[in-house]
């Protein structure tokens, strides 16, 4: 009786040793090589944009098919604050484009795509902000396994998440 | 106890610790993670906030009136803030009681941006505080002064010398003994329209022709409508404005992007004699001998151990000290103010630092009084690399602290310098437009050797491409230097874009550029000064005549 208990324990035992930590292992380091892919594209993406001035919906569908390339649904949200000639409420001159002064009027992912498809690119100006934020939609492999094992991370928590954002540097119309 | 009974107890005991052991591990990677991850939105952010000064002052032609300035340097904290909020995602209110302090370091002095109390509301809020200037107070003898340094080898002397109360003086400082014997004796003789050239450690300044483009709104009139019209023009400066050619004797400033031609009799007859021999570069030069010579015979014995703080005690510096050397003693070997390595430049990296890392202390010290946190506070020990930054150019230093990171808190720093602006010319700020159609830095291999030939030398927001906004819909670019098929200059792949292919650029000030031998190790003297002349006197010119065009004004020399 107490062979037959213990070596049902050291099955149990072995199963866990020789298949759920090497899976959850390898699905940790899977992760974490689709979170640096999406994060390298996301910042060639944003920093693209910043650097001619012009969003387009070639580079925007290429961005998304890039960062959802390694198997993972994501979905991008993209934010983009276009600096407003009408100066801040503190702001006693007026200027056509004072950056960091001026108000910011936002588009955010669904007006963006909307314009996308409609006029096929976006025309940025010097000043302007764009931020990209993409996050999984599916459950990854190591997302299952350690809900699984622990019941740590809620329905909601995406384990794949990158970020970029930053100033646009020049005028995208010329 | 059979072997499976110890097997099983092993893995029992083991499991557990290896996963405490897998959890902290990943715990710590994740912080080291997010750490990174903070310390590139910080860079990023100031990068911004950098840019956005860029932009807003090279478009802002008033930038230099204090006001607007001051309205530029807000404009890029908020760039700053905001940058760093949307890569970070917390309200800006929050974010803010984890910048203690911000600090921008400009020609002549320093602002702080920190939590300081509004003395009118008696509430504390963030803000800039009073702008200090790089100064020190020297005491010696009976002399009793202050002396007010600036990013480059400009100085104002203040109070007392020689038992003698003196209005300020301002000037540039260089070595009196490195100009050419004919040169000093036409200056000590009051002959200055006489000199038409001056021999200057090794070099050649003299007289030179100026030109850019600009983009002309010329309004609607009754017959013809309104239109943009690009042409080149040679100038002149007079009073720090520049003074175009139109036509002989037909002459304007340029404004709000129109032409304002000019009535005023003083600066057309000055026009007309500069015009074409535009003398920015030698008045540079006959002003910083005169200066330079007074300092040396009223402040020459100064030394770093005569500096006090306002309670009147000795300043211990505690980075780059000078000993027993005379800081305004010159001579062209260990003393050359435009040189890095001089016993003045030494000195004057010294009082910024003092200066700074005393106003810095006291703001972090100040912040943990203005607000309720756990955290303390503390100004971080700046690498010497930022602190070369922070000395020799203007910058932006933020600081990001107390923010969580899982079990810690992160605190960190970013200093980055602004070498495009109008506020300071700095000896990396001149560029040398080449006959290839690029321009290239004074150092680039190709310009040292002589395979380009130099067509002009500006500073570098002469290539910037300026932003002419008429409406909405109605945007004009232009380049104030440009090829002549109007095309812009391209950089230079080698020293621009790739800043591979250069030489150290304070070899070639000092006039001597060096290699390693790569057989026995030994540094050998690849370019001397004679090799060097035709580059050094054209980069010397231009600095000295952007310096001089820039701070002329300013400058105010009558002992």
């Amino acid at each position: 009786m107490g062979d037959s208990l213990i070596t049902i324990i050291a099955i149990f035992l072995a199963a866990i040793l020789m298949f759920v930590f090497p899976l959850m292992s390898l699905s940790e380091r899977s992760d974490d090589i689709a979170q640096l892919s999406i994060q390298t594209a996301t910042d060639d993406f944003v920093d693209n944009v910043r650097t001619t001035g012009k969003l387009t919906l070639d580079d925007w569908t290429q961005f998304i098919e890039t960062a959802s390339s390694g198997g993972i649904a994501v979905e991008p949200e993209i934010q983009l604050q276009i600096l407003d000639e009408n100066p801040g409420v503190k702001t006693t001159q007026a200027e056509m484009t004072k950056i960091g002064e001026n108000v910011y009027y936002n588009l955010y992912t669904s007006q963006v795509e909307d314009m996308l498809s409609k006029d096929k690119k976006i025309v940025l100006k010097e000043g302007d902000r764009i931020s990209v934020t993409v996050k999984n939609t599916n459950k990854t492999m190591a997302q299952i396994l350690r809900n699984f094992f622990y019941t740590v991370a809620g329905n909601n928590s995406a384990e794949i998440t990158a970020k970029h954002a930053g100033i646009v540097t020049v005028n995208g119309n010329k | 106890m059979k072997l499976q009974h110890l097997t099983v107890i092993f893995v029992i005991i083991i499991l557990p610790i290896t996963f405490i052991m897998s959890v902290y591990m990943q715990a710590q990677v994740d912080t080291i993670v997010l750490q990174s991850n903070y310390s590139a939105k910080l860079l990023d952010a100031t990068y911004d906030a950098i840019k956005a000064f860029q932009l807003n002052t090279v478009n802002n032609r008033y930038s230099s009136v204090s006001d607007s300035k001051i309205r530029d340097i807000e404009a890029a904290i908020n760039t700053f803030y905001s940058s760093l909020t949307t890569a970070i995602s917390i309200s800006e209110d929050n974010l803010k009681q984890f910048t203690p302090a911000i600090l921008l370091t400009m020609y002549d002095g320093y602002y702080i941006y920190s939590r300081r109390q509004n003395t009118e509301s008696g509430q504390y809020e963030y803000g800039l505080k009073p702008y200090v200037y790089y100064a020190a107070r020297y005491k010696k003898g009976n002399t009793d002064c202050q002396i007010s340094y600036t990013l480059d080898n400009a100085i104002t002397v203040y109070g007392t010398v020689n038992g003698k109360e003196i209005e300020p003086q301002t000037g540039f400082l260089v070595d009196p003994s490195s100009f050419d014997l004919d040169t000093r004796n036409k200056i000590e003789n009051g002959n200055l329209d006489s000199i038409t050239s001056i021999e200057y450690n090794g070099v050649t300044i003299q007289e030179e022709q100026l030109q850019e483009t600009l983009l002309i709104l010329q309004d609607a009139t009754q017959t013809e409508p309104a239109k943009v019209v690009k042409q080149t023009y040679p100038y002149t400066f007079y009073d720090n404005r520049k003074v175009y050619e139109e036509s002989e004797g037909v002459y304007f400033w340029y404004s709000d992007f129109r032409k304002m031609y000019v009535q005023d009799e003083a600066t057309r007859n000055y026009a007309r004699a500069t015009m074409h021999n535009n003398r920015s570069a030698l008045e540079y030069y006959i002003s910083a001998y005169q200066f330079s010579v007074w300092v040396k015979d009223n402040l020459g014995d100064l030394t770093m151990h005569d500096v006090y703080d306002k309670e009147g005690s000795v300043v211990e510096f505690e980075a780059n000290q000078t000993g027993e050397e005379r800081i305004f003693n010159f001579n062209s070997t260990t003393n050359n103010p435009e040189k890095t390595e001089s016993t003045f430049n030494t000195h004057r990296t010294a009082v910024i630092r003092e200066s700074i890392e005393s106003n810095m202390l006291a703001a972090f010290a100040n912040y943990n009084q203005y607000i309720n946190t756990n955290y303390d506070y503390r100004m971080p020990i700046l690498s010497q690399t930022d602190w070369d930054k922070i000395t020799n150019e203007m910058s932006m230093t933020t600081f990001l602290q107390g923010l969580p990171i899982k079990n810690k808190f992160f605190n960190s720093y970013c200093s980055l310098s602004n070498n495009k602006n109008k506020e300071f010319v700095s000896k990396s700020s001149i560029i040398l437009l080449g006959s290839d159609g690029n321009y290239h830095k004074p150092n680039c291999k190709l310009i040292v050797n002589g395979s380009v030939d130099i067509v002009g030398a500006y500073t570098n927001l002469s290539i910037a491409r300026q932003t002419v906004k008429v409406s909405e819909n109605e945007i004009y670019y232009f380049y104030p230097q440009q090829k002549t098929n109007e095309q812009p200059y391209l950089n230079c792949y080698d020293c621009i874009v790739n800043i591979a292919d250069i030489y150290d650029l304070n070899q070639l000030i000092d006039g001597s550029i060096t290699q390693d031998n790569m057989v026995d190790g030994t540094e050998e003297e690849i370019y001397n000064e004679n090799a060097l002349k035709e580059v050094r006197s054209v980069y010397f010119t231009a600095l000295a005549r952007e310096k001089y065009n820039l701070y002329g004004s300013k400058l105010h020399f009558s002992p």
